[in-house]
């Protein structure tokens, strides 16, 4: 069993065309060639400690400010997921803890994982670490769930002076979060796991 | 036979003809490398477009209605992007709109226009290896099902204080989605590329 990189053929990360990896673009759908992902390892570790920070905002500030009868009401993503589950709402505040709290926490820790698994311990648990990479690529899209809950509450409930909803400073954090990270779960080469040793040669290539 | 190598493990591989109603699974990763589905590209451009009917439907009647108090408040679709807008977060409209209306049109609109003359003349449109460059890079922002959920969510939230009545386009959304997700799983990329590949220009 060997790699296409082993053969010097470079496949396509769009279209999947093995092609020689001296050509610079696929000739089948001009995307730019490389064996691997260029500094994937890098860019996925930048694009977490982005969404690290951005997390710390997401998470104080309010995602949503009501306004009811000129109160106004601050509620951060936590603060939310408890209401609704002092409320009964407990399948509700389920959906809104994993998607929001659960799902981007578990990712980056995941990718972090995955980061240095295949730089510090290239070969070890190798179809684990591909089905850990495959879940995180699949999940991370569902976290957008809050940021739409809100857009659709701010566009809903707009009664005069009784009662408004208005966007808070969170919700464009936590949005950042999650394209940040769906980012980073793009940048990482899940073919590195799969190499002998981390390929230096390869990576800077 | 073809040459390919596994996407997520790089594994060199001869790829036979795989018949209809096959699919070939990477013997190291476990990766799914093609799946010949039964007029797989044939139902991909039918749900697509009916896909493109039901997101006209989505866009021209109301959307949710919230009743409290003897007052009612219609929303249409876009809404949620333009009340954000008005509420100063232009940035999030921006992804709003992107993620739930843009993106998921453009694949089913590109499908389309790709799809159509292959099937029907066994043509390659000009642009088309192109878009479906395009199609393959969107596919992760089209998030109409998530909305969905956020959809869903929201009533619950709601719930307490007020009724919400589903609109005509609520409705539309739904099998927008439906026949986005459906169109998107008939199509296998591998064929896909080599049909391309076959088609007269």
């Amino acid at each position: 069993m060997s790699s296409a990189a082993s053969q010097g053929l470079a496949n396509c990360d769009i279209c999947g065309k093995l092609s020689n990896a001296s050509l610079e673009h696929c000739p089948r759908c001009n995307a730019t060639l490389h064996l691997r992902k260029p500094s994937s390892i890098q860019r996925v570790l930048a694009y977490l400690i982005t969404a690290c920070i951005l997390y710390i905002p997401a998470n104080v500030l309010p995602i949503t400010i009501t306004n009811q009868l000129g109160r106004e009401l601050k509620s951060t993503i936590i603060g939310g997921v408890i209401f609704l589950w002092e409320h009964g709402s407990y399948p509700v505040a389920l959906v809104i803890f994993i998607a929001s709290v659960m799902v981007p926490v578990a990712k980056m820790i995941a990718l972090f994982y995955l980061c240095w698994i295949v730089s510090h311990k290239p070969g070890v648990r190798r179809i684990e670490s591909t089905k850990l990479y495959r879940i995180t690529e699949f999940i991370g899209r569902w976290s957008m769930v809050d940021v739409f809950v809100v857009a659709i509450l701010v566009a809903l409930i707009q009664i005069g002076s009784i009662l408004t909803i208005q966007p808070g400073g969170a919700a464009l954090a936590f949005a950042g979060v999650v394209i940040i990270t769906m980012f980073a779960a793009h940048a990482f080469d899940p073919r590195l796991i799969w190499d002998k040793a981390y390929p230096e040669g390869l990576a800077s290539e | 036979m073809t040459q390919i190598a596994c996407h997520e493990c790089d594994l060199l591989l001869n790829l036979p003809v795989i018949q209809e109603g096959q699919r070939a699974y990477c013997p190291r990763c476990n990766n799914l490398l093609c799946a010949n589905q039964p007029h797989g590209m044939e139902r991909s451009l039918a749900y697509a477009v009916a896909g493109i009917a039901f997101l006209i439907l989505a866009n021209i009647f109301p959307f949710l209605a919230f009743q409290a108090k003897g007052r009612e408040q219609v929303m249409t679709l876009i809404q949620s992007s333009i009340d954000l807008y008005r509420n100063g977060s232009e940035v999030l409209a921006a992804f709003v709109l992107v993620f739930t209306i843009i993106a998921p049109a453009m694949l089913l609109g590109s499908l389309i226009w790709i799809l159509g003359p292959l099937l029907l003349k066994g043509k390659r449109v000009q642009g088309a290896y192109w878009l479906g460059h395009l199609i393959f890079q969107t596919t992760p922002w089209s998030m109409a099902e998530v909305f969905l959920i956020g959809i869903l969510v929201s009533m619950v939230k709601i719930a307490a204080m007020a009724t919400v009545v589903l609109g005509i386009s609520f409705w539309g959304y739904v099998g927008f989605t439906i026949c986005l997700t459906m169109s998107m799983a008939s199509l296998d990329k591998h064929l896909f590329w080599d049909a391309l590949d076959e088609a007269q220009t």
